[in-house]
């Protein structure tokens, strides 16, 4: 029992660089993942919750002209999906040339807010927060102007009016004396708090306020405002749904579009509008749609690579321990045991990287990207979730794929008989390539490059396995580079290759292709290493064996390096495909959310990814020149493995 | 009287391990001469194979002098044994060490290659090994005898004035073995090369010119055989 333990032990010890290259590359993998996909989620949450806090009504029906207890009780009744609705008096008045304010008056108990004592008023805290927007109301001379409209028998009328043009001060004293002298309705109005509304987030002007030259919204209670006011008509009626708490979901959609349908059958006066008209929501979840779309593409490629590199670093491992399995097994080592050993040494750094990349990726991934948006919202606070479903679907399909691999290869090994295990296997016979077929030609070529071609063709495995790995990484970057050029064209910036606009509504998105690239990054990096490590790992033996022939340094990198730089090429050239496949399906996929991105392959869009992607693989390969001319040519006296 | 080729002179080269300083071999002093047929002889431990990477211009010794061609590669930098072993070593490994995806002419091209301006027609080198029907097959084609034969050929195609052979009937038969040898000492009289072997293999010591027997580290004792016998004649 101790020697096993001691086994174990070593088994992490001598193959620390292969943990921690699969450590790394699943805490990356899984961040992204974890991340990216959270974040969608992270903020639909996060809006959802607020439109519950504050109480924002599912559908405002509006009709200028007031509506009746009996239009409202049809209303109410017309869906049994209604659960309750708000009656709301909307005033607008205008205070300059090019500026006017908006009131919204109903009875907050009702609404869900605490009530608001005589004299009390809330700024929408959307406008309080500009402070250009803060002007200084004449509230007193608003509660005029009002009393003056309804008491000169005027309809009252929500386009703006012109205090001037209507009746002069006297005229008001004398039409206001029936309600009591002026004392009486001379309200006195203290902002006393702020009402989020999450209707209006967006920072830029919303079009909606744009066209009213709206600059500022109060919200008023109507059991502490002068009867005058109570006199306004009900123009408009909040109606809330029974939903399931998820206003992004389709669910939502259907069941505001029937009870939609439904109110423009009652009456046609009504002017009906659901979140589905309303800017803030619809810029929020459009986004939140696009992230999800990336939110599934990228990831989905991430996981695959990270798979493939893992089971070719794995499989490498375990054949080269062929031998050792076989000493265990015939030392009368279980096979179990045998197989726990692998076990336990692939499952650790997938845990230890699945977990913390998923605990990592949770927190930071929504955070950032939320950052991004507060440049375009007035956000709330972002509500971190830990989506258990999401971490354990990534980590466990991952272990679970990486452990039946690891157990096949393993497998495939244990159930050779034991006498078999102990002997090298027998080198793979050489073949004669195409080439050779074609003796004018291939009599002609050098040996370096006779080698060359002949080495690629060595390993298919390992030559699939270079090119698959680099097609891969290939692949992301040209997809991340691809979508940051889209991006930018749909915001007609054409010659902004490096600019990353984090501010405004652009911000949103650049944050998302910045944080993609980084990764997509991060990732080449950690593939196109581990795909070398290994290589040069296998090729311990030959590497020594050159050495002793008196190659030189440079002789022996080029005689590895330059069979893998065709391979790469190759592999770069398939990436480059993948990655336009890749890109032409996310815009399609974001075309059909709602954002207009084109398909664009700008020759920079193939410079830049080409580029980027070149100068991993190269300072790679530099990197792992040292760890070549590191091998012992001790290497070359010892047996075969 | 031939002239000295290679010259040991008081060579040490220590090793650490854990806490402890282990001799691999110690004020070690020998001469080869050079068409020598060379014999090193020792069981395991004794410090063969330091000897072996040593004039494999593998390893350098901590003190001492290793003098080959009356210069003293004991000093070479990194780059001159690279070149040492380019210009001046044939080495004959005792697992082939044949590339698997090379034929065997390709093989010993991957040698030739490199010392250019002086080596061996490969093809030629191959018909002298015996090979000349088994150019084009693979090492996985070859029998362990034939593969050794490659290796050979190899080792004298880059034309160097010495052939050294860790253990080279170590992975072989007996016949095979015998053929091998055969094979490295008639090669190296034709073309007068000097011929070290470095083995544990006693049977050996009848065939040499000249055998080097250690023990611990250092030189246990050495003999000068006048009439060795034929390779024929040996068994073990």
């Amino acid at each position: 029992m101790k020697t096993y333990n001691k086994i174990l032990q070593r088994q992490f010890t001598s193959h620390l660089s292969r943990f921690f290259s699969i450590l790394l590359i699943v805490f990356v993998s899984i961040t992204f993942i974890a991340g990216i996909t959270a974040t969608s989620l992270n903020m639909t949450d996060s809006m959802n919750t607020t439109y519950e806090k504050e109480h924002t009504p599912d559908i405002q029906l509006i009709n200028n002209e007031g509506l009746s207890d009996n239009q409202i009780y049809d209303i109410f009744t017309a869906d049994k999906d209604i659960s309750r609705t708000l009656k709301v008096s909307l005033y607008q008045q205008k205070i300059s040339e090019k500026a006017s304010v908006r009131f919204y008056i109903f009875d907050f108990v009702e609404f869900g807010l605490s009530p608001l004592s005589e004299g009390q008023i809330l700024i929408d805290e959307h406008y309080a927060r500009f402070k250009d927007n803060q002007t200084f109301l004449d509230l007193q001379m608003i509660y005029w102007n009002l009393a003056r409209q309804i008491i000169g028998g005027n309809a009252f009328n929500m386009s703006d009016i012109e205090l001037e043009q209507y009746i002069t001060d006297n005229d008001l004293s004398s039409l206001l004396e029936p309600l009591g002298s002026k004392s009486n309705y001379q309200p006195v109005f203290n902002v006393s708090g702020t009402y989020y509304n999450p209707l209006y987030l967006l920072k830029n002007n919303l079009e909606e306020m744009k066209q009213e030259n709206i600059v500022c919204i109060y919200y008023l209670d109507i059991a502490s405002v002068n009867e005058i006011v109570k006199m306004l008509p009900i123009n408009e009626l909040y109606i809330y749904v029974h939903t399931n708490g998820n206003r992004y979901s389709n669910s939502y959609e259907k069941t505001i579009l029937k009870i939609q349908d439904k109110l423009k059958i009652l009456n046609n006066n009504y002017t009906v509008l659901s979140l589905f008209e309303n800017e803030t929501y619809m810029v929020f979840s459009k986004s939140a749609k696009s992230i999800g779309v990336l939110g599934v593409v990228f990831p989905v490629i991430f996981f695959l690579i990270t798979l493939f590199v893992i089971l070719s670093t794995m499989g490498k491992m375990v054949d080269k321990e062929r031998l050792l399995i076989g000493t265990l097994k015939s030392l009368g080592f279980s096979n179990t045991r045998i197989r726990n050993k692998y076990i336990l040494y692939v499952s650790l750094p997938s845990l230890i990287g699945g977990v913390s990349g998923a605990l990592v990726g949770f927190r930071s991934f929504p955070l950032l990207i939320w950052g991004a948006y507060k440049g375009a919202f007035n956000l709330p606070d972002l509500l971190y979730g830990f989506y258990y479903f999401i971490a354990i679907a990534a980590l466990a399909g991952l272990v679970v794929i990486i452990l039946l691999t690891t157990l096949f290869s393993v497998n495939k090994i244990l159930r050779e008989r034991p006498y078999l295990m102990l002997r090298p296997v027998s080198p793979k016979p050489g073949k004669r390539i195409i080439l050779e077929k074609i003796p004018w030609l291939w009599k002609r070529l050098k040996f370096k490059t006779k080698s060359m071609f002949k080495n690629m063709f060595r390993f298919v495995k390992n030559s699939l396995l270079t090119i698959v790995g680099l097609a891969g990484a290939t692949s992301i970057m040209f997809l991340a580079v691809g979508l940051k050029r889209s991006i930018d064209l749909m915001f007609h910036k054409k010659n902004s290759w490096f600019e990353f606009n984090l501010l405004g509504s652009e911000g949103i998105l650049y944050g998302i292709v910045l944080v993609l690239i980084l990764f997509s990054v991060l990732l080449c990096v950690l593939v196109i290493y581990s795909l070398i490590n290994a290589l040069i790992d296998e090729r311990e033996k030959e590497i020594a064996t050159l050495k002793v022939l008196g190659y030189t340094k440079k002789e022996v990198i080029g005689y590895l390096y330059r069979e893998e730089a065709v391979l790469a090429s190759i592999g770069i050239v398939f990436g480059v495909g993948l990655g336009m496949l890749l890109l032409k399906l996310i815009v399609a996929m974001m075309n059909d959310n709602g954002t207009p991105l084109d398909f664009n392959l700008h020759p920079l869009v193939f410079v830049f990814s080409l580029a980027l992607i070149l100068i991993f693989t190269i300072i790679s390969g530099l990197l792992m020149i040292k760890k070549i001319n590191k091998i012992s040519m001790a290497n070359s006296l010892k047996a075969v493995e | 009287m031939s002239r000295v080729l290679i010259e040991f002179r008081k060579v040490r080269r220590t090793f650490k391990v854990g806490s402890t300083n282990i001799n691999a071999c110690n004020n070690l002093s020998f001469v080869i001469n050079d068409g020598e047929f060379c014999l090193i002889l020792g069981p395991s431990g004794s410090g063969k194979t330091t000897i072996l990477n040593i004039l494999g211009g593998m390893d350098s010794p901590d003190d001492g002098a290793v003098i080959v061609n009356e210069i003293d590669i004991s000093h070479f930098s990194q780059k001159e044994l690279t070149n040492y072993r380019r210009n001046d070593i044939g080495f004959v490994f005792q697992f082939y060490n044949l590339m698997p995806n090379l034929t065997a002419l390709e093989n010993v091209e991957l040698a030739s290659e490199v010392n250019t301006n002086k080596s061996l027609n490969p093809s030629d080198t191959l018909d002298k090994v015996g090979l000349k029907e088994r150019k084009n097959n693979f090492p996985s084609q070859l029998s362990g005898g034939e593969q050794q034969r490659v290796a050979i050929a190899r080792a004298i195609a880059k034309n160097p004035d010495i052939l050294l052979c860790d253990e080279p009937t170590g992975a072989l038969d007996f016949e095979s073995g015998i053929s091998v040898l055969k094979l490295l000492k008639d090669t190296c009289k034709t073309y007068h090369k000097t011929l070290i072997i470095v083995t544990h293999n006693q049977a050996l010591k009848q065939i040499a010119d000249h055998v080097i027997t250690l023990h611990n580290g250092s030189v246990a004792h050495q003999e000068y055989i006048d009439e060795p016998l034929d390779i024929e004649d040996i068994v073990w």
